[in-house]
């Protein structure tokens, strides 16, 4: 058994180890699939594959209209009492950033300037979505399931719109805020650390679902139950 | 009938190769030579079919010397769901398998 070989059926077996109990049965049909590929190389970039399945957690499908106002009025709850994170923390890292970049103080060469202004200007776009993220439309004051289903879809529709819009570039903002601040950092001279950095927040970024699709996915779920008449 | 399914190009490739032939039972690596699938797409695919009851799993039975391997078969509502999809998207199945020609 070559090297690759080894290392795809390893992969595939620790992401069987390491998936969650309902994702069990499909880690295990893919590490069973590693013996039936011929190529190594296909081998091992189908095990790698494999390691997103420990990821997938696709949420519970609504199953009736009182769950959707359920949705709803949890959402609402959600969002009216966390602050909007992301907006704090990246409105943080523009001012941080921005100030590596202007205050002459700040001992860094041409480099890292221009990784700490990429960062401030990817922070800000960050910031910007987020905050829209953010900016719920008032909740129904009704305790009527109707009101709440009509919200949620509307709030739905509404991020759907963030995601496929202005925030389209959310995942490759985080990438690039994350490569830039790489670049930034004073005395960073190891190449190959940097490249691992960048493969491993494009890792994640290949990890993340895309918003717009998630919200509108929801928003099938419940077009899909009113057409119905409530049930699923 | 459960119609909550979020129709990607991917889903409806995946969906036109179970049609292909609806009573046989498919493996993973096939489905994803036939397709053009990496595992990474494919199987939240199956998983969500799966999850929405539009496709059923079962464990091959084991052979001396080859591990059992996990087959799938769209359900009747997932061959009514399937065909409906397609037809509406013909064209989405129009495009060539990222693996088709490679020599295996």
């Amino acid at each position: 058994m070559t090297i690759l070989r080894r290392l795809a059926m390893r992969i595939a077996e620790e992401a069987v180890e390491r998936a969650k109990p309902r994702c069990k049965e499909w880690a295990e049909g893919l590490e069973r699939e590693v013996a039936f590929i011929e190529s190594d190389w296909r081998a091992l970039g189908w095990a790698i594959g494999s390691v997103r399945v420990l990821f997938q957690n696709p949420p519970k499908p609504l199953g009736n209209s009182a769950e959707i106002a359920r949705a709803g009025r949890l959402f609402a709850g959600w969002r009216e009492h966390v602050p909007p994170v992301i907006f704090l923390i990246m409105a943080m890292q523009v001012f941080n950033n921005g100030l590596r970049v202007v205050l002459p103080t700040c001992r860094t060469g041409p480099l890292g300037r221009a990784g700490f202004a990429i960062a401030a200007v990817s922070a800000a776009y960050l910031a910007v979505v987020g905050w829209m993220d953010s900016r719920m439309r008032e909740r129904p004051e009704d305790m009527d399931d109707g009101a709440w289903i009509e919200f949620y879809r509307l709030e739905m529709v509404r991020l759907r719109d963030l995601y496929a819009g202005l925030g389209a570039l959310f995942s490759a903002a985080i990438f690039l805020f994350c490569a830039a601040e790489i670049f930034g950092l004073e005395g960073l001279t190891l190449p190959y650390l940097t490249v691992c950095m960048i493969a491993f927040c494009m890792f994640l970024a290949w990890l993340s679902p895309r918003p717009a699709e998630r919200f509108q996915q929801k928003i099938d779920d419940v077009d899909s139950i009113l057409r119905q008449g409530g049930e699923a | 009938m459960n119609l909550k399914m979020r129709r990607s190009p991917q889903t409806l490739l995946v969906l036109g190769e179970f049609l292909a032939d609806e009573q046989a039972w498919r493996y993973g690596y096939d489905i994803s030579r036939a397709t053009g699938l990496k595992s990474g797409t494919l199987y939240p695919i199956l998983m969500r079919l799966a999850e929405y009851r539009l496709l059923e799993t079962s464990w091959e039975t084991a052979v001396e010397g080859r591990p059992p391997r996990h087959m799938y078969k769209l359900t009747e509502d997932g061959l009514r769901y399937a065909r409906a999809q397609v037809a509406r998207e013909p064209f989405a199945l129009a495009g060539e398998p990222a693996f088709e020609g490679v020599g295996l």
